[in-house]
This record gives C-alpha cells, structure tokens and sequence, in this order.
C-alpha cells in the first residue's frame, strides 16, 4: 500500500475524514493491493460522500448499488451468512467479500434485483467454502467438530443452544442450506433454485429430506 | 414431546407430525435464534476500502 499525505483536506473536517479513512485502510492493510494509494482512495470515497461522483456510468451505478444493497440488505445477509457458519465475525467478512465482489461484476448485473439474487448466491458460496476450510483446518488440528464457530460472541452462544439450530448444524450440507434459505430467508423455490444453483426439483428435495432428518433429530432428543 | 437442548422452543408433538405447523415452527426456531445477530460495527468502510484498491 502507498503512503499517503496524513492530510490531505484543509478544514479540521478534511483532517479528520482523512485520519479515520487512513485508520481503515490500515485495518484491511492485508487485503489491499500494494499499489493501493490513500490519497486517490480518499478522493473518491470524498466524493462518493457528496454525492458528487467523479465516476459516472456503469462505475458510479456499481457504487450506487453498494450503497442502497447495504442499507437495506447487509443486516438480514450478515444473519444469513451467521446461521451458516454461526460465527459473527466470519459471517460479516463472507458478506463484505460479497459486496466487493458484487461491485466488481455490475457489468453482468446492472440492476439491483439481480445484484441482491448475486449477493445471496455468493453468501452461500461463500459460506460454504469458509465451512470446508473450517472441517479442513480442524481436522488437521484434530480439535472441535468440523464447524463448530470459531469465536465465541454472546449472540451465537445462545443460538448454538437452540434445539433447532443444534440439530440444523447435523443435517448434511445442501439440505442445511436449503432450509435455511426457505425458512429464514423466506426465497421461493426458484429463488433458492438460483442463489443454489440447482433445479427446484432438487430443492424440493434437499428441503423435504432436510426437515425429515430435522423432525427425527429433535424428536429423538 | 421433545425438549430442547437449551432455551429454544419445545416441539409440541401435534406440531411434529404435521408438515405445515412443523414447518411454522422451524421458521419461528430459526428467526427467534438468528435475529438476536447483530453486525460487530460499520461494514460499509471495509467494503469501500476494498472497491477503492481494487479499482484503483
């Protein structure tokens, strides 16, 4: 990451954007690229903060899009991605790499229904890998059952004491996510078809086999 | 009936049997659970900062 001027701005306002943007980027050092330069960076997030974008087009629209997809979808994806790998911290990463990654493909999406189906899908994904890697890494350690969280945080201890999420965590992958999707999330078929991408026949599969396997499980507790 | 292995809701066994009050339960189970989940802080700076290196 490229140094940068500590101030570039000229009012105490400037100084203090300036620093806080600084302290950011700093905190996500290890995910910017080397060439990363603040100043420019700064500039545009400015800009973007006026709503006088020097990026107009397809580039202002994408960040457009992030903005409003935030304010009404990071809470609800942030939980969806929580009920998966039911780690808040994990959770919150999975969805910003979404939106990252939502931003840099707007050139296939172009509106903001297609862009929240993308988020959805790439929050599963996501999730899925972190899941993997998880059963992979505590394999290695021969330590804690494949996707037990990794952090504990207040709110998951309490859902990981939930009968139904206890007996959620049991069920074989795709069926979890299937139910998740249908019953937390609320998607239609084709809705859970897509962000899964599969048929909706085999989500109505997944999902009925899934609440089979979650009744017998509850009921045998 | 079964009891829960914690706090969460018991299935009344009525409800176990049928498909469409199970499954009104499950959707209960799973939003009573995950909706007490809370984003640790302000997510939209990290994501910024990220589309800003990567865009530069």
């Amino acid at each position: 990451m490229r140094a940068a001027g500590r101030d570039t701005g000229t009012s105490p306002e400037d100084a203090l954007l300036s620093r806080v943007y600084q302290q950011v980027t700093e905190l996500q050092e290890s995910r910017l690229s080397a060439e990363y330069d603040l100043d420019k960076g700064l500039k545009r997030y400015r800009a973007w903060l006026d709503g006088d974008s020097e990026h107009p087009g397809v580039e202002w629209n994408a960040d457009r899009a992030v903005t409003e997809l935030y304010a009404e979808h990071y809470r609800a994806l942030v939980r969806l991605a929580a009920m998966l790998v039911r780690d808040t911290q994990t959770a919150e990463e999975v969805v910003q790499d979404a939106f990252v990654a939502m931003h840099d493909g707007w050139q296939r999406l172009r509106d903001n229904e297609k862009a929240l189906a993308y988020l959805r899908q790439a929050v599963v994904n996501r999730s899925r890998s972190v899941l993997r890697h998880r059963a992979v890494v505590d394999k290695n350690l021969q330590k804690a059952p494949p996707d037990m969280p990794s952090a504990e945080h207040g709110a998951l201890v309490l859902l990981e004491r939930d009968a139904v999420v206890a007996a959620l965590r049991g069920l074989p992958e795709r069926q979890r996510e299937a139910i998740v999707l249908r019953y937390y999330a609320d998607l239609s078929e084709a809705e859970i078809a897509a962000t899964m991408d599969i048929s909706r026949g085999a989500v109505k599969s997944h999902t009925s086999r899934g609440m089979a396997a979650l009744r017998a499980a509850l009921e045998q507790e | 009936m079964m009891a829960g292995t914690g706090p969460g809701p018991e299935i009344p066994p009525a409800q176990g049997h049928d498909p469409m009050k199970f499954a009104e339960f499950v959707r209960r189970a799973l939003h009573d659970a995950v909706d007490q989940v809370e984003p640790c802080g302000d997510g939209l700076a990290p994501i910024w900062a990220r589309i800003l290196a990567g865009g530069e």
